[in-house]
């Protein structure tokens, strides 16, 4: 019986996970657009990772506002991502890798389309880097990585390239 | 804190000289925009419309793609104050030729914080790429340069006025121009042709105002002396030999040009009557008679002697003259190899520049 208590241990279900973060982006590289591309916005992540586990997955919300700057200067709401992902953890935990992949709505009347037109997004992380602040929360920071938001896919087309910083916290919530 | 970072933006990445009258960006306003509107009443309501086939689609069809004019035109209209309801469908459609055409010699379609494309046409080494501007060819140096620059605008002008005509004989009136948009890029824009080309024309003509000396005398009617854009930002102008630099003051829409900008819109009006003339085959030589009137050159001004009585003009030009911007044309020969190299390194200079703003505010403030 006292064998088997490590054994029962390992067994336990995988660890619910929140994850809540903002992200912003400067600039892109994008042929024939403005060198500026300031978007910025927060998002909140759920799923489940077992403790010491490598993978994970989760779902994802977050909201993309942008800043025109080339026939007005304002923010606009950006879109609207809803997604699933999957993360690994790597490195004892100091880094974790992830790639999500959704829809992404229009939050905003465009000049040439309206509000709620949706298409995809994706957004790949190569490297996340992690601090552990207790057994059950940790520190992210993203210093770069490429988040695709592509609302309109009919043509006139509107796909956003997007290098984004991303700063956030993760809670195990059991 | 806002405030600053836009300034570093512009200071950082926007040519510091915006070329010519300004056309409407999120941090210019739209001075082209604004003289045209003034001027297009009697071009609207004197050609009516007859003839003008307007793309069909766009009614309440989400994504229809006919309908993509309709919309940037809704936009390109309303931002110059004018309710798109107040006009009949073949007058909205060929005002937002005009200010799509009038929009396009700046940005041929690009954006204007697109740095690769910005440089190229503002810096293009081709005499018609200033002419474009009326501004000094890279070759127009010495006796001589003046002239060469006003005959370079005239011929620029004349063109795009025969174009608007050729299209309309030959019936090839509707056409695709390209029109930048927030998060979309480039974006094609039905057009009708002879407007978009009026429009062309009507920019030429503006720039001839915020890029030379005119002669107050004169109500602004004869230039004295053109400016230079494509020497004065690479470095490279020697002013006894290329002439005065581009002016930043003189591209303004303020209350220090105000009656520059009175005599350009009387010349945009004239040169939209001119058109309409010459569209409705009344006056053939309506073009040349809007350029002998209005882009003429008088020989004999220059800094020596004030500009023949014209020194307020000079001063205004003297206040914010063009000089080579942060990262100028050198980066064009691409030493770092990529499009994104390029962008990493403005970034970091941009954060190196915030971090020493931000050491100097501390000592201030110790």
């Amino acid at each position: 019986m006292v064998l088997c208590v490590p054994a029962l241990a390992e067994a336990e279900p995988p660890t619910l996970r929140l994850g809540i973060e903002v992200h912003g982006s400067f600039l892109t590289n994008q042929v024939d657009r403005s060198l500026l591309n300031v978007t910025f916005g927060g998002a909140v992540r759920i799923g489940y990772r077992a403790d010491g586990a490598t993978w994970g997955g989760y779902v994802v919300f977050e909201q993309n506002a942008w800043l025109a700057t080339e026939l007005a200067r304002q923010v606009v709401p950006g879109v609207r991502n809803f997604g699933i992902g999957v993360e690994r953890i790597w490195a004892d935990g100091i880094v974790r890798t992830s790639l999500s992949v959704g829809l992404s709505t229009l939050a905003f009347d465009t000049e040439l389309h309206q509000k709620n037109t949706t298409g995809i997004f994706f957004d790949l992380r190569p490297a996340a880097l992690r601090w552990a602040i207790t057994d059950a929360v940790a520190f992210e920071l993203t210093p770069f990585h490429l988040a695709v938001v592509a609302p309109v896919l009919d043509e006139p087309t509107l796909v956003n390239v997007e290098y984004r910083t991303t700063l956030g916290f993760e809670f195990g919530l059991r | 804190m806002t405030r600053s970072l836009v300034a570093l933006l512009l200071a950082l990445f926007l040519p510091r000289d915006v070329h010519a009258y300004t056309i409407a960006t999120g941090f210019t306003p739209g001075c082209h925009e604004r003289i045209t509107e003034r001027a297009y009443d009697d071009f609207l309501l004197g050609l009516g419309g007859e003839g003008v086939t307007v793309p069909a689609g766009g009614g309440e069809e989400e994504n229809d793609d006919d309908a993509t004019w309709r919309r940037a035109g809704a936009f390109l209209v309303d931002q110059v104050g004018i309710d798109p309801a107040d006009l009949s469908e073949e007058q909205f459609f060929i005002l937002t030729s005009l200010l799509v055409g009038v929009r396009s010699p700046d940005t041929e379609g690009h954006a204007v914080l697109n740095l690769e494309t910005s440089r190229d046409l503002h810096t293009d080494p081709t005499p018609e790429g200033q002419y474009a501007h009326a501004l000094r060819a890279i070759s127009d140096d010495g006796e001589g340069a003046d002239l060469s620059a006003v005959s370079g605008t005239r011929a620029r002008i004349i063109s795009e006025m025969a174009e608007a005509v050729r299209r309309v004989e030959q019936d090839e009136q509707n056409v695709t121009a390209a029109l930048y948009f927030d998060f979309y890029g480039v974006v094609d824009v039905e057009v009708w042709g002879p407007a978009f080309h009026i429009g062309r024309a009507a920019h030429a003509l503006q720039d001839s105002f915020s890029h030379t000396i005119r002669d107050e005398a004169d109500e602004f009617r004869t230039i004295l002396t053109v400016t230079n854009f494509a020497e004065a930002v690479t470095g490279t102008l020697v002013e006894e030999r290329d002439g005065l630099p581009h002016s930043v003051s003189m591209d303004e829409c303020g209350e220090a040009t105000e009656p520059v900008v009175e005599a350009a819109t009387q010349a945009t009006r004239a040169l939209f009557v001119a058109a309409r003339d010459q569209l409705r085959g009344r006056n053939p030589a309506a073009t040349d008679d809007l350029v002998d009137g209005w882009v003429r050159f008088r020989p004999g001004c220059n800094v020596a002697n004030g500009f023949c009585g014209n020194e307020r003009w000079l001063e205004v030009l003297r206040r914010e003259p063009t000089t080579p911007f942060l990262c100028s044309a050198s980066w064009g020969g691409r030493p770092f190899g990529s499009k994104l190299a390029d962008v990493l390194a403005r970034a970091v200079v941009a954060l190196a520049f915030l971090r020493v703003m931000r050491r100097r505010r501390k000592k201030g403030a110790t």
